[in-house]
């Protein structure tokens, strides 16, 4: 038996499908316009092959959803410093920043995934420029690469920018295109910007907030913006596939309208951030107390406090008073404002019928340790007691409390 | 002196003639090279601190290989020092040249683990700033960016180069740039199957490394095989050199063989192995002499050591203790008895091959194989577990009741030979070459003018194109599918795939594990399970979530599974036809049952009675041999009925010679008898002979089926595919028949015995003249010259 016979009774033949290739690759023939003209871009030779480039500019007042590329004309160096808690983008400018998306084969990784569509998006004379490099097929994939490299060497009369903003690059997009710049040899421009990703910043300041943090619910919830009608992600890959196989591309403009969304939501939404974290009112958008939790967690103590006072004031926090009285507590007693901290503590167990046993231990420590107010700190532990019978903590500070006002060991 | 005191008491078994073979290996001070000059001076302080002076000739040997830019596998004994020979050359350039690496590939991850830490010390003790990481499924998250970026050795295994290196090579630029060294222990272990797999792992990483600009060399350590430089060169596709000649001393070793005598004549049974290992296990342990039983399977350690524990009991001012060692034990349990083995604090240990591997256990003064391990590699590897430096040791294999253990302990010189097993891999099978095809276009797409396997490259990649894999642009070919192939290709048989063991009485408490292949009939439902000396009863299998939950019993019987398996042909690669038989080999659909268990008494053996199990059909694509004989070619005066036992009985023998001569497991191979053409099968059972047809299942053929008559056995291969038994055997077809009728006909049995025929019990006392009368007909005397 020959080895195609036997490769077919191994696997199957596909060979229905064969008749509608056929069939559709006629079709194809008699049509007139080519990969370029449908995804409204042009052909672009280089020394290694030809790949298809599709460009589109949008002026500063372009509006997505309730707001405009304006919101990123107050972000500076330090602000985008703040929002990552990456000291190196202290120097960050809008202006020479470049915003990058890809569509790639798949979501596996790995050598075999292919960005098959870099999106890249940037300012130049107030207007923001999307410049999209397509993969007319593998074999340009050489010079796919280079063109974008190109793009990123040459900017600005050879300038160049200075930082890459992506929506979870670090471990998916710049991992990718490092390996396939890897494998066609070529330097990864890449590697010469600074790096602003902008997943984490918002995990940590809309945590909680939806039903998760990916860009599109950020986009919809934060932005407002609604994209429908939108190709849904896991369809990208089959549209790509269907394309190299079967030569079909009509959704292949969808996948490109697509990715031109991620990135104007992506600069956005950096925008909108940045003006979270730098003002000190209550932004309609965020709960102050995850503000409040930014803040702390960027080690911004007195802010993280003012946001929390005014949580207790912001009705979206009412049903976790508790918390930020507790949060509160906590930051006080961090800027070493212990009789602050101890209100706090007494506000929230006098208020609370049912009180946080964190509640009980932060006050009992500070008047243990700080006040040294141990006949204090042993009433507030059996009250403790009464409502959290079961707490081996609370057992042992009571046992070394009574030590130590007995003057004995407790060790 | 005490393994003298112990052997002494052996006299009386040689005296006999129970004791076929007792061989006695000299002591031999070794032979001697001195510190290569050129070593690098950190490398040789790091040596002289560890006390080595000089080199074994078989170490030096493989360090000149190395230098002068050679490819070698090493094939000495246990405990010959042969870490050192693939470890010197590599330190040595290593420390030379900070930007060389190297990767180490051991079969599993326990020998990984050891190795990592012998390699530690000697980098320790020479300062020579080498970083050693192993690289597993085990290793942190954040520790493995650190490992890819900066380890100089990495000791990973074959799965995980598969898997997690070769897909993500971009990631692995620092090590595939300066890949210098390539080194694989335990080389006899990648055959068959999993030989064939590994061998398209090195074509992808061969390939891999030649995108980075490196072209390893390859450094092989081996167990004693007939063919080490073939095997490693199959898998390698490389020329590669044998190291053979032994340098290590070693102290007085005696080899016995022995044979339990025969305990009745009529059935023509010996006396157990089990039975006859526990009690030199015994003498042994009670002279206080280190030893180590090895049992052929999971549950044969179970009752050995139940058998030990026992007599133990009795005596308990004898303060002996003895331990089970197997794979299905969780780790912690097995790290603790290697070191009680390691520190001398355990005298005696009960184990399957799972310690037949380099696995540090320190070397024990004896060793007794319950029966014969399969293959003379395995079983110079688990005799080479008894032997010291200094003091006498001793190894004994005790035969059982089975053809291939009779045919090697009354042909000891088959064993103290040179050796006559050959290592097989057969890396195109279609399945697996296709398979590791798909791999490679994911890691990198394929040029037309390049090689991968014997086959016809294009028309895999154009096939793989046509299914819309692989896209073909110009003369590339590019993975173009969302998955990720290597996570679809096991390397092993369903070995991943181990059912857990939950004990109820400890609130489901994992007590073991048992592997894919083993849990239909280990732990089906109402299955007495043995563990640690300990019964389980099963009450039930949950085969979806693979866990079985069992609570303790203490009951007098323990259960065996009945398999049995049909076949349909699918094609016929070639057919010899010759006198009214005809031999063919091709691919066949096998469906495998598990209609019920037998309950077996302990002790006596005696059956109990049957019970049913409800477990779907295993069904597996494979290639096989098979022969079928015309009505009329054979002997007119026996009837149907005793031609299907001749037959049985004939399969019964054939088995066992097939598996000698492919050097796999007998259960690598499966065995059925029935009907080529009228597609039913028959099975000894107790009532009769039962007869099934192929498609249907468990119910007895219709009795049309039974009007043709071309009685058949099959040999098939017992994984997917195939790994080329079948043509080894189509091709050795007159031989095996032959060796058969030897074996049959020189047995000492009267009326069949499980050493021939396979047992009276099942077959009646007139298969094995029947089987001989057939056999004379097959394969008569005359034609050998
Ligand atoms: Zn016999």
């Amino acid at each position: 038996m020959d080895l195609k016979s036997r490769l077919q009774q191994i696997y199957g033949s596909k060979d229905e499908d064969a008749g509608l290739r056929k069939r559709l690759e006629k079709l194809h023939q008699r049509e007139t316009f080519t990969i370029a003209e449908h995804l409204e871009g042009r052909w672009k030779e280089t020394a290694s092959g030809k790949i298809v480039r599709v460009e589109k500019t949008l002026p500063w007042f372009y509006s997505h959803g309730d707001h405009s590329f304006d919101t990123l004309s107050s972000l500076s160096g330090p602000v985008a410093a703040l929002l990552t808690g990456d000291c190196s983008l202290s120097e960050f400018d809008v202006s020479s920043a470049l915003f990058l998306d890809t569509e790639t084969t798949g979501l596996a990784g790995g050598a075999g995934t292919y960005p098959f569509l870099i999106g890249a998006g940037y300012f130049e004379n107030g207007d923001f420029r999307l410049v999209q490099f397509f993969l007319p097929d593998f074999e340009s994939e050489h010079a796919f690469l280079s063109d974008f490299s190109d793009l990123i060497g040459g900017f600005a009369g050879g300038k160049g920018f200075r930082s890459l903003v992506t929506f979870n690059g670090k471990s998916f997009d710049l991992s990718l295109l490092q390996n396939r710049f890897v494998l066609q040899r070529l330097d990864n421009p890449c590697e010469a910007l600074v790096h602003l990703d902008l997943l984490h910043p918002c995990r940590l300041l809309w945590r909680g907030h939806f039903e998760d943090c990916s860009l599109q619910t950020l986009e919809k919830h934060v932005l407002n913006y609604d994209r429908s009608p939108d190709l849904p992600s896991h369809l990208i890959p089959v549209s790509y596939f269907n394309y190299l196989h079967w030569g079909e591309f009509g959704p292949l403009r969808e996948v490109l309208e697509h990715n031109r969304r991620d990135i104007i939501s992506m600069a956005i939404l950096l925008g909108v951030a940045g003006q979270c974290v730098a003002v000190s009112e209550i932004v309609p958008i965020i709960d102050s107390l995850s503000l409040a939790r930014f803040h702390s967690r960027r080690g911004r103590l007195p802010e993280a406090a003012a946001f929390l006072e005014r949580s207790l004031a912001d009705e979206r926090c009412l049903g976790r008073r508790a918390d930020v009285l507790f949060n509160l507590a906590r930051l006080h007693r961090r800027m070493g404002d212990e009789d602050a901290a101890l209100e706090v503590c007494f506000t929230l167990i006098r208020e609370d019928p049912l009180p946080p046993l964190e509640a009980f231990q932060e006050a009992a420590k500070i008047l243990e340790h700080r006040k040294r107010a141990f006949q204090d700190a042993l009433d507030l532990v059996a009250r403790a007691l009464a409502i959290y019978p079961e707490s081996p903590e609370l057992e042992r500070r009571r046992y070394r409390l009574i030590c130590r006002l007995e003057g004995k060991k407790w060790y | 002196m005490t393994v003298e005191n112990a052997l002494s008491q052996l006299k009386p078994l040689r005296r006999r003639g129970d004791i076929t073979a007792w061989v006695e290996q000299e002591p031999d001070p070794g032979s001697y090279s001195d510190l290569p000059a050129d070593l690098a001076p950190s490398l040789t302080e790091a040596l002289t601190s560890r006390g080595i002076h000089r080199l074994f000739c078989h170490q030096a040997e493989s360090y000149g290989l190395a230098r002068a830019g050679k490819n070698f596998v090493v094939v000495t004994p246990t405990a010959s020092g042969k870490t050192l020979c693939y470890n010197l050359p590599v330190l040595d350039s290593l420390a030379l040249d900070p930007s060389a690496r190297a990767v180490y590939l051991f079969p599993t991850k326990a020998l990984a683990q050891d190795q990592q830490a012998e390699l530690e010390q000697m980098i320790q003790a020479g300062n020579l700033g080498i970083g050693v990481n192993t690289y597993d499924g085990d290793t942190p998250a954040d520790m493995r960016r650190k490992i890819r970026e900066h380890g100089r050795i990495i000791l990973t295994n074959p799965d995980m180069l598969h898997t997690a290196i070769l897909p993500h090579h971009p990631k692995w630029v620092q090590l595939l740039r300066n890949l210098r060294y390539v080194i694989i222990d335990e080389l006899h272990t990648y055959r068959g199957i999993f030989g064939s797999h590994v061998c398209n792992v090195f074509r992808r990483l061969k390939r891999v490394a030649a995108f980075y600009g490196s072209q390893p060399q390859f450094f092989c350590a081996s167990a004693t095989i007939a063919n080490p430089a073939e095997l490693a060169e199959r898998l390698l596709e490389v020329k590669v050199h044998p190291v053979t000649r032994n340098g290590s001393p070693r102290a007085g070793k005696e080899f016995i063989f022995y044979n339990p005598p025969v305990i009745n004549q009529e059935l023509g049974l010996r006396r157990s192995a089990i039975s006859a290992g526990r009690s030199l296990m015994e003498r042994f342990l009670r002279e206080n002499v280190q030893t180590i039983a090895f049992a052929s399977s999971r549950v044969n350690v179970e009752v050995l050591l139940r058998y030990l524990q026992r007599s133990f009991h009795k005596h308990p001012a004898d303060r002996v203790q003895v331990r089970g060692y197997r794979g299905g034990y969780l780790p912690k349990t097995r790290r603790e008895i290697e070191r009680e083995l390691r520190e001398g604090e355990l005298l005696g240990v009960v184990s399957t091959n799972a310690l037949e591997l380099g696995i540090d256990i320190g070397s024990l003064e004896a060793c007794i194989l319950v029966g014969y391990p399969g293959s003379v590699a395995s079983t110079w590897q688990q005799m080479g577990r008894a032997g010291r430096r200094t003091g006498r040791s001793a190894a004994i294999l005790v035969a059982r009741n089975l053809p291939l253990d009779q045919f090697i302990i009354t042909h000891p010189e088959y064993f103290f030979g040179l050796s006559p097993e050959h290592g097989l891999i057969h890396p195109d099978n279609l399945q697996i070459l296709v398979s590791h095809v798909k791999c490679a276009a994911f890691e990198l797409p394929f040029q037309k003018n390049e090689n991968f396997g014997k086959e016809n490259l294009v028309e895999i990649l154009d096939f793989l194109a046509d299914q819309r894999i692989l896209c073909r642009s110009g003369d590339s070919w590019h993975w173009s599918s969302e998955s990720y192939p290597a996570d679809s290709v096991s390397l092993r048989h369903v070995a991943d795939e181990n059912f857990l063991v939950l004990n109820s009485d400890e609130g489901n408490r994992a007590i073991a594990e048992v592997d894919f292949d083993s849990a239909p009939e280990l732990i089906h439902k109402d299955a007495i399970y043995m563990c640690e000396g300990r019964q389980f009863y099963v009450d039930t299998l949950d085969y979806p979530r693979r866990k079985a939950y069992v609570h303790e019993v203490k009951i007098d019987h323990y259960t065996q599974a009945i398999t049995y398996s049909g076949l349909r042909v699918l094609k016929i690669d070639e057919t010899k036809a010759d006198r009214g038989m005809t031999s063919e080999y091709g691919e066949v659909h096998l469906a495998k049952k598990f209609p019920g268990f037998k309950k077996i008494k302990l002790y006596t053996h005696e059956n109990l009675g049957y019970g049913k199990i409800d477990l779907p059909v295993h069904e597996l694509h494979t290639t096989s041999y098979w022969f079928s004989v015309t009505e009329q070619a054979l002997p007119a005066a026996l009837t149907r009925t005793e031609i299907i036992y001749a037959f049985l009985g004939i399969a019964y023998a054939l088995q066992y010679l097939a598996a000698l001569l492919l050097m796999c497991d007998v259960r690598d191979i499966g065995r059925s008898v029935g009907d080529r053409s009228a597609g039913w099968f028959a099975k000894p059972e107790r009532e009769g002979l039962g007869f099934y047809s192929a498609a249907g299942g468990t119910e007895t053929a219709a009795a049309d089926q039974l009007a043709t008559f071309d009685p058949t056995i099959f040999l098939y291969d017992n994984y997917p595919g195939g790994v080329g038994f079948s043509e080894v055997l189509f091709s050795n077809h007159a031989r095996l028949l032959e060796q058969t009728r030897n074996l049959i006909g020189g047995c000492g049995c009267r009326n069949g015995c499980p050493s021939c025929v396979g047992p009276v019990d099942e077959l009646g006392k007139t298969t094995k003249r029947h089987a001989l009368e057939i056999l004379g007909v097959l394969a008569p005397p005359e034609r050998r010259s």
